[in-house]
């Protein structure tokens, strides 16, 4: 059964079809919610939610994005909401920073797991995580940042601008690091 | 790489990523509204109950109050008439005081006189001492002041008056049947006889004057009623059991704390286990109590706030390496036809020196709820209490090492979490009492068994808190 149908079967309440629509699409929208949730259990909560609003405005989904993104903005919104609590979002309106694309990350970092990526991202400050979690990897625009977290446009810009230095930053603090200890290992085998 | 690629690494990763999930109590909890769960602020609960019980507190010791007057304090009182008691519940005898009877009779005013608006009324003082034992009389038309107990009464007599105090019957007996005409004789009776057949403890205000007043009386009792007394009977009758007081309390204690972990595999938590030290905790607390008023039982909660303060001084000493490669050293050969160049390592060494001190906070909030034995002793208050700690909210502010040469906000961190839950409270307190109330001092222990940090933290850390604490406890 494609996504069509089981939508279709959605609006007209059918509960094999919204059970479907749950078994396809939860393991993603988890993921999504475990990103945005201090621990498990609110990211079940918020997942739980997020179905329940999925099955509740499912009349407003226009088909013009793919259902999974619209999916996935219900899901940011939830968590955002249910943990805004947790959050201490700060976000300061400033010229935006200098920042280069092209700075060198070392090609070990391509091959990390997702365990090890969430462990370096949530390094970095709430405001900074929020804002680099829905751009990079949701892809929300910096409007619907904006819009979302009550910020202006800029503001999100810079707010990305230092998430994305400061993880640089703290890459070549651990390559110095690994460097070093590299180069002692090496000394003490000469 | 460069940081695109690698940025595009994460999205192409994280955003497919997909996560293990329990669909069918997933499935569950959507389409089945009452197995929902919510985060519903579980603390609402608990301060609901506390509410209640300080509204129950004030609500009945406000009831109780408006039906009772301290009995240790009896005075009747009257333009003309005072006589003031002082008790001593277990001193009763059966002295009865007969109010001067004598010389009184012959001032009685008679009926006639009093219609006749003629009644003279003289002042006279008595003083009545304490041991001297009067006789009752009742054949006496008037005049008879028949007390129950032994103490020193001062009345300046009204001639016509006629005070009754039985302890038997505590019937107390404004008998001016002599003085007032027979057709007043049941309104005046009504209103100035009355009987208090009340147990001990029960005291009540008799004012005989409104009910004069309210009667059809003439204009000759009326001038009469101008010298009644507003009695105030005593009766020893103890019908409030339970009592209310609020107790603000203030405090300090050490916070022993503990930390556990593998050190070796975490180099920040050998820092923090060897060089973090526990300084004050302050806290600050309310609590409602309710006790026994006759017993010594009582029963406490409130809201209650700690703070324990850390503090880290990180001194450091460390070599930084900066490596390049270079030439090392040139040699060129006996005949000059040769010149080798060694290139190689350069190593430059720098010690760094590090000293910085910081603190951390964990601010607690908790509902506090004990169940205490209280016994008054000579001059002082001895007290054993004991009972639970439910926390609702914790949050720590400062600055926490993150990795081993760089502090960071602690909340950044994410290390600790947000509630603490149940924590058991026990302790000893000594007070005095001050006028009504009690000022108390408590040593007091709080045993916290659950780990401050969260559980993808990879070390525990628990705090047990030994403090003194001062309390004032108004009675109410």
């Amino acid at each position: 059964m494609d996504i069509d149908n089981i939508l279709q079967g959605c609006l007209q309440q059918q509960q094999s079809s919204q059970e479907l629509l749950v078994r396809t699409f939860a393991p993603r929208l988890l993921a999504i919610c475990e990103r945005y949730c201090r621990n498990k259990d609110m990211a079940q909560d918020a997942l739980q939610e997020t179905f329940i609003n999925i099955f509740k405005y499912l009349h407003s989904y226009n088909g013009e994005s793919e259902f999974i993104t619209w999916a996935r903005k219900i899901a940011v919104n939830n968590c955002l909401r249910i943990n805004k609590k947790f959050y201490k979002l700060q976000f300061v309106e400033e010229s935006e920073a200098r920042f280069s694309d092209h700075s060198y990350i070392p090609d070990d970092y391509n091959n990390l797991t997702v365990d090890e990526i969430m462990a370096l991202v949530k390094k970095l400050p709430d405001s900074q995580y929020i804002v680099f979690n829905m751009f990079v990897v949701e892809g929300f625009s910096h409007r619907e940042i904006g819009e979302e977290l009550n910020i202006t446009e800029s503001s999100s810009r810079s707010t990305l601008t230092r998430a994305r230095m400061r993880l640089i930053e703290m890459i070549q603090k651990m390559e110095d690091k690994s460097n070093s200890s590299l180069f002692n290992s090496k000394i003490a085998i000469i | 790489m460069n940081y695109k690629d690698f940025e595009k690494s994460i999205r192409n990763k994280l955003s497919d990523y997909e996560s293990e999930v329990n669909t069918d109590k997933l499935i569950a909890g959507i389409f089945n509204p009452s197995k929902e769960t919510k985060h519903r602020p579980y603390w609402i609960g608990y301060a609901g109950v506390g509410l209640f019980i300080i509204f129950l507190g004030v609500f009945g010791s406000l009831k109780f109050k408006s039906g009772s007057i301290d009995s240790n304090d009896v005075t009747l009182n009257h333009p003309f008439s005072s006589i003031k008691m002082s008790q001593d519940n277990e001193d009763y005898d059966k002295t009865y005081m007969d109010g001067n009877a004598s010389d009184e009779n012959a001032n009685i005013p008679t009926g006639s006189q009093v219609n006749g608006f003629d009644s003279k009324i003289k002042e006279s003082s008595s003083s009545l001492q304490p041991n001297t034992v009067y006789t009752k009389d009742e054949n006496q038309p008037g005049g008879v002041a028949e007390i129950s107990r032994k103490g020193r009464i001062q009345t300046e007599t009204v001639e016509h008056q006629i005070v009754s105090l039985n302890k038997t019957s505590n019937n107390l007996h404004a008998d001016r049947a002599s003085s007032i005409p027979s057709t007043r004789e049941n309104s005046l009776s009504a209103g100035n006889v009355a009987d208090v057949s009340g147990d001990y403890g029960r005291t009540t205000v008799m004012k005989l004057m409104p009910s004069l007043s309210s009667s059809v009386i003439s204009p000759a009792e009326k001038s009469l009623s101008g010298f009644l007394p507003d009695v105030k009977c005593p009766t020893f009758k103890q019908r409030k059991r339970y009592s209310f007081a609020i107790v603000p309390e203030v405090g300090i204690f050490y916070p022993l704390a503990s930390m556990e972990g593998d050190v070796s595999k975490n180099e920040v938590l050998r820092i923090r286990r060897s060089n973090e030290l526990s300084l004050e905790g302050l806290q600050g607390a309310l609590y409602g109590k309710l006790f026994q008023v006759n017993g010594p039982w009582y029963f406490k909660a409130g809201l209650n706030y700690n703070r324990i303060t850390r503090r880290l001084t990180f001194e450091d000493s460390y070599i930084k390496r900066d490596t390049t490669i270079g030439i090392i050293s040139i040699t060129e050969s006996e005949n000059h036809d040769t010149i080798t160049v060694i290139k190689g390592p350069i190593i430059t060494e720098t010690t760094i020196n590090k000293y910085e001190r910081r603190h951390y906070y964990h601010h607690m909030l908790s509902v506090p709820v004990l169940i205490g034995y209280q016994k008054k002793f000579d001059g002082f208050v001895l007290g054993l209490e004991a009972g639970i700690n439910i926390n609702l909210l914790t949050d720590q502010t400062g600055y926490v090492l993150i990795n081993p040469n760089e502090f960071g906000l602690i909340h950044d961190a994410a290390l600790y979490k947000r509630k603490m839950g149940l924590s058991y409270l026990a302790g000893i307190q000594m007070g005095i009492p001050f006028y009504n109330n009690i000022l108390a001092l408590a040593i007091r222990a709080n045993i916290n068994p659950n780990n401050f940090t969260l559980t993808d933290v990879n070390f525990s850390e628990k705090y047990q808190m030994l403090g003194a604490h001062l309390m004032y406890e108004i009675r109410f």
